[in-house]
């Protein structure tokens, strides 16, 4: 995938994402399309359920889809996106989640690094790392862990935050991809379609976390760039 | 009554005219003092040992510590001075610096806030302190009180009136060049109280001139690089600024050197970290090399004149 | 009332009739008069012209509500040295409550004498009466002016007095005059349920209040203080010392009383009476409830020394009255052993003095607030509270981890315009850039940290900011931001700086 001349979104959440995502999956695949990206990857907190309307709306445009899920970890693991490799991976994947459900009450789902140690086999794994600082040591040693098991399907995700540290925290994944022999794949991470969402994304953060807008304060994104991009901007 | 207080008054302007006259306290001369006559330096050196000693509060750097006599004074007048107003964010940090150590020394006293006088004028001219860029500083800003008078006189009347109480774990007093107002009187004065009350008072003096004052300790601050961030293989990332680094110049101490030294301070640690010269990346040198300095270009006269001012007004 | 015209005839004895005109339903009308003009038949509502036929030499002024009105309020306060509950009443009169005060002069009597030949001391013509109830001694005032009535005189005093004594509207009045209804002592003895439904119930509710039977509070002009003790001097004090001396005995008379009712005072007001008769009231707040005589007293040598210019002593103050505006339950027990208590009083000794002869706004804390735009993320607070201070070290100040430490010690409260020369495109930092007249040469520099507009506050146009920390040559850091992403202006982006690192 990486080796495409083309940038793939990974890292797509819809509004499948309960609270998270906030716009729908065909918009995401159609907005994909159109600002020229060469494929979209849709990977939704804890399910596949919105791959499936994406899924649809692909085969009809004829556009290049991954179905995924994001893994969301109860044990303080941070974030990986699955993408199946083949019809197996796919069967993998579904099992780990409904795991993951039965361990919880209905709407759910609760997943242990152990889950995804058990069911890796087939799945690609993007580690994203997306909240605060890398803290470099514990990345190095979960990156070793899982590349015993996943190998060559192990990717380390890059997402730039506009933060003021984005060339820092560049510099250091790239170390840590080194040290761990992982290789590095750029996502922007996005929760919408395009910056003019950005409000949505707002009022679903603030519904998420029970505030009003005006009070919701630093649980907001600081700015508009959760959005799908194109080649160029991603570049 | 009020008579007799100002006939003190008087005496110890005079006391200090005299001790100024005798070359006491006054690098610039020492210097002179030491290359043509090394008795007389040793004579000053007794006299020197007169002086009251209180509790001081380590610096973490074990040879500044030593120039201070164990390191800074938690009772009395410490002077913190910049050339220029532009390097003022320089000195604000080094006296933050101070400022978060005394607070971190102090912890166990509840209540015991950090008083911060800016003089008006000073305060806009080089910006507002701010609460998030203090906080990721090691300040704790929920226990610190802010004052921004309009006057030198309102000033130093806050800094009297929170002296006389021992409740301050320390004074930061913000003034601008050498104020006429402000003079050997005043800091007396404030020295006098701030070691009685056991406080020590921060003087920052934005683009101030070096004047004989009753300071024990006098810093000259200027900028200097950084080191840049570090990456987890132990290289340091290109063009990053790491933490910050000052110049700083011991002008005046019980000490008879007046050494310089790069300090780092780690804000997360809450502590500084000297960067030796050998360790220092080629392009940290001072901004402003000491020869540059008039080294107490005033010298006895003592002539109040403004620091230098450069340009540094507002842009139209 | 026609203080207005005695005083000024006072000083011109050879005065001709006076009177005051105002524009009434279109026609100039006398609405007040002096007693020669009285004499000449004038007589208030009267039309101007009629006026001048009968009694051509009369001196006209217009009328000027808004001096009755400061004339009237400075009386109040005045008044205030009998009692603190004094109530205006239209525009010519007041109410004293005298609850408890009489004890001060003797009798009622003495104290009515008093008020009464004081006035008129001060030029001023006034009329009055106590009785048990507002709308009897309105009624007594207007008509027997300088009388005393007991409660269960009340009938007897008001039943030959005209129906206008009982402060009813003017048409009421003339519709009970109709029937042959003049004076209370017609209406009193009548069945009451066809008055109301007749005349209306304004009839039965004014009877009942001047009767005593209905309540009838008076709303004070000023907030009565809780607690409040005065000195009357026999004779006038001047000098400044002298009131700041009076005022700490006055403090120490308080300290019982505060003692029995576990409270201190969180506001304090000074009542000094000039003995022209003018009030000067001096507040002074506390951070924190307070007793002790020698800080209110010291809280006071600020004050005066704060307004000095303003506090015209003139021949000098007979009455100070220390009042407490606002208490607070005062903690006498140690909260705990570490001495912090004392600690937090101290402070707030401190705060006090400070505040009181610099303005409230003189001492500040800084509060954090959750906002991205940095300019909103912090805040001054006046200081009002010290218990907030000491509350905000217990728990120690949260810092969202979410915020990286890479915001400046100063920040600018209005971004400077910098000519940023030479930046990188699309997303760097500049190469140099101008500031307040100075090149600066950019040798590091991290970012670009993304800030947008808050939608909900700026609108959904608002620029989004592009932040930079540089360092210069130097080693000086700053903080620049591009005011808008190249993608979103048409013009090229604005620089600005923002702030100072260490």
């Amino acid at each position: 995938m990486t080796d495409a001349p083309v940038f793939y979104e990974l890292g797509a959440r819809t509004n499948y994402s309960f609270l998270q995502g906030s716009a729908p999956a065909e918009i995401m695949v159609v907005t994909a399309q159109k600002i020229g990206l060469g494929g979209i990857g849709i990977a939704d907190r804890n399910t596949v359920a919105g791959v499936v309307r994406a899924h649809a709306k692909a085969k009809l445009e004829k556009y290049r889809f991954q179905p995924g899920a994001r893994l969301v970890f109860a044990d303080g693991t941070p974030d990986i996106l699955a993408y199946p490799r083949n019809r197996k991976g796919w069967a993998h994947l579904c099992r780990m989640l409904s795991a993951g459900n039965l361990r919880t009450t209905k709407g759910s789902c609760t997943l242990f690094l152990s889950d995804l140690l058990e069911w890796q086999d087939e799945l690609q794994l993007i580690v994203m790392e997306d909240a605060g600082r890398p803290d470099p040591e514990k990345l190095t040693a979960l990156l070793l862990k899982l590349r015993d098991y996943a190998g060559k399907r192990l990717y380390l995700g890059m997402t730039p935050h506009y933060d003021g540290f984005d060339h820092h925290d560049f510099a250091c994944l790239a170390t840590i991809a080194t040290q761990t022999g992982t290789r590095l794949i750029a996502t922007n991470d996005a929760l919408y379609h395009a910056p003019e969402f950005r409000p949505v994304a707002d009022v679903v953060t603030a519904i998420r976390e029970h505030v009003t807008i005006a009070n919701a304060g630093l649980r907001l994104q600081a700015n508009a760039e959760r959005h799908l991009k194109n080649p160029k901007e991603m570049a | 009554m009020g008579q007799s207080t100002m006939t003190r008054e008087r005496l110890f302007a005079l006391r200090e005219t005299i001790s100024r006259l005798e070359n006491e306290n006054v690098p610039g001369l020492l210097k002179t003092a030491r290359k043509g006559n090394p008795a007389g330096f040793g004579q000053i050196t007794s006299k020197q040992e007169e002086g009251v000693s209180g509790p001081v509060l380590s610096l973490g750097i074990d040879a500044l510590d030593a120039i201070l006599q164990g390191g800074l004074p938690l009772g009395g007048l410490t002077e913190v001075r910049t050339v220029e107003t532009r390097d003022a964010g320089a000195a604000l940090g080094f006296v933050l610096a101070l400022a978060v150590l005394c607070q971190s020394g102090r912890q166990s006293q509840l209540g015991s806030p950090i008083l911060w006088i800016g003089q008006g004028m000073a305060a806009s001219e080089a910006g507002h302190p701010y609460g998030r860029g203090l906080e990721a500083y090691g300040l704790n800003t929920g226990c610190c009180l802010f004052s921004s008078p309009r006057t030198v006189l309102d000033a130093l009347w806050i800094a009297e009136a929170a002296l006389s109480l021992p409740v301050f774990t320390a004074i930061i007093l913000e003034v601008r060049g050498n104020p006429a107002q402000f003079g050997l009187n005043e800091s007396r004065r404030l020295h006098l109280r701030a070691r009685a009350g056991k406080v020590p008072i921060l003087l920052l003096r934005q683009a101030g001139a070096e004047e004989a004052s009753s300071a024990a300790v006098r810093f000259l601050v200027a900028p200097a690089q950084t080191t840049g961030r570090p990456l987890p293989d132990g290289s340091v990332l290109a063009g990053s600024i790491g933490n910050p680094v000052f110049h700083v110049t011991v002008e005046k101490s019980r000490a008879f050197a007046s050494p310089a030294f790069l300090m780092e301070w780690n804000s997360h640690a809450r502590r500084f970290r000297h960067i030796l010269p050998e360790t220092a990346a080629p392009f940290s040198e001072p901004a402003y090399p000491l020869a540059e300095f008039p080294a107490s270009a005033g010298g006895p006269g003592g002539t109040d004149e403004m620091g230098r001012v450069l340009a540094f007004q507002k842009a139209s | 009332m026609k203080w207005g015209a005695s005083w000024l005839s006072r000083k011109r004895p050879d005065h001709p009739p006076l009177v005051f005109v105002d524009r009434i339903q279109n026609a100039m009308r006398i609405v007040a008069l002096d007693a020669r003009a009285e004499k000449s038949g004038l007589k208030r509502g009267q039309g101007l012209a009629e006026a001048r036929a009968m009694c051509p030499d009369i001196e006209i002024i217009p009328a000027d509500p808004v001096a009755d009105r400061a004339l009237l309020t400075s009386l109040a306060d005045w008044c205030d040295r009998y009692t603190p509950l004094v109530a205006l009443d239209g525009e010519n009169g007041l109410y004293l409550d005298i609850t408890g005060c009489v004890h001060l002069h003797g009798s009622e009597k003495a104290l009515l004498n008093d008020i009464l030949s004081r006035l008129s001391g001060l030029g001023i013509e006034a009329r009055g009466a106590l009785a048990s109830s507002a709308g009897l001694s309105w009624a007594m005032a207007h008509y027997r002016s300088g009388d005393i009535a007991a409660p269960q005189e009340a009938e007897e005093v008001l039943s030959p007095l005209p129906l206008a004594a009982l402060r009813l509207p003017l048409e009421v009045i003339q519709t009970l005059a109709r029937v042959g209804l003049k004076t209370v002592g017609d209406i009193i003895t009548l069945p009451r349920a066809p008055l109301a439904r007749r005349f209306g119930p304004s009839v039965l509710l004014r009877l009942d209040q001047a009767l005593g039977f209905e309540d009838e509070p008076l709303s004070p002009r000023l907030p009565v203080a809780s607690l409040s003790v005065e000195r009357r001097l026999a004779s006038p004090i001047q000098d400044e010392d002298d009131i700041l001396e009076l005022t700490l005995q006055l403090a120490k008379s308080l300290r019982q009383r505060f003692e029995e009712r576990e409270e201190g005072g969180r506001l304090f007001e000074l009542v000094l009476f000039r003995v022209d008769g003018r009030v000067f009231r001096i507040r002074a707040a506390t951070s924190a409830a307070s007793r002790d005589p020698e800080r209110i007293s010291a809280l006071y040598r600020e004050r005066l020394q704060a307004i000095h210019d303003d506090l015209d002593v003139g021949y000098g103050f007979e009455i100070l009255r220390l009042c407490v505006l606002k208490t607070e339950h005062y903690a006498v027990v140690q909260e705990d052993f570490s001495g912090a208590s004392d600690t937090g009083r101290s402070l707030s000794a401190f705060a006090d003095r400070v505040m009181a002869r610099f303005g409230p706004e003189s001492l500040s804390t800084l509060i954090l607030q959750e906002s991205h735009v940095p300019e909103r993320a912090a805040a001054f607070l006046p200081v009002s509270d010290m218990s907030r201070l000491s509350a905000a070290e217990k728990t120690g100040t949260p810092i969202s981890a979410a915020l990286p430490s890479t915001r400046p010690l100063r920040l600018f409260r209005h971004p400077e315009r910098v000519d940023a020369i030479a930046a990188e495109l699309p997303e760097g930092a500049p190469a140099s850039f101008k500031w307040r007249r100075t090149t600066y040469q950019v040798a590091r520099a991290e970012g670009p940290e993304r800030i947008a507009g808050e939608w909900w506050v700026d609108g959904e146009d608002a620029l989004t900011r592009d932040y930079f920390r540089v360092e210069d040559a130097d080693g000086r850091r700053f903080w620049l931001f591009r005011d808008g992403l190249y993608s979103q202006a048409a013009v090229s982006p604005k620089w600005f700086m923002h702030g100072i690192f260490a």
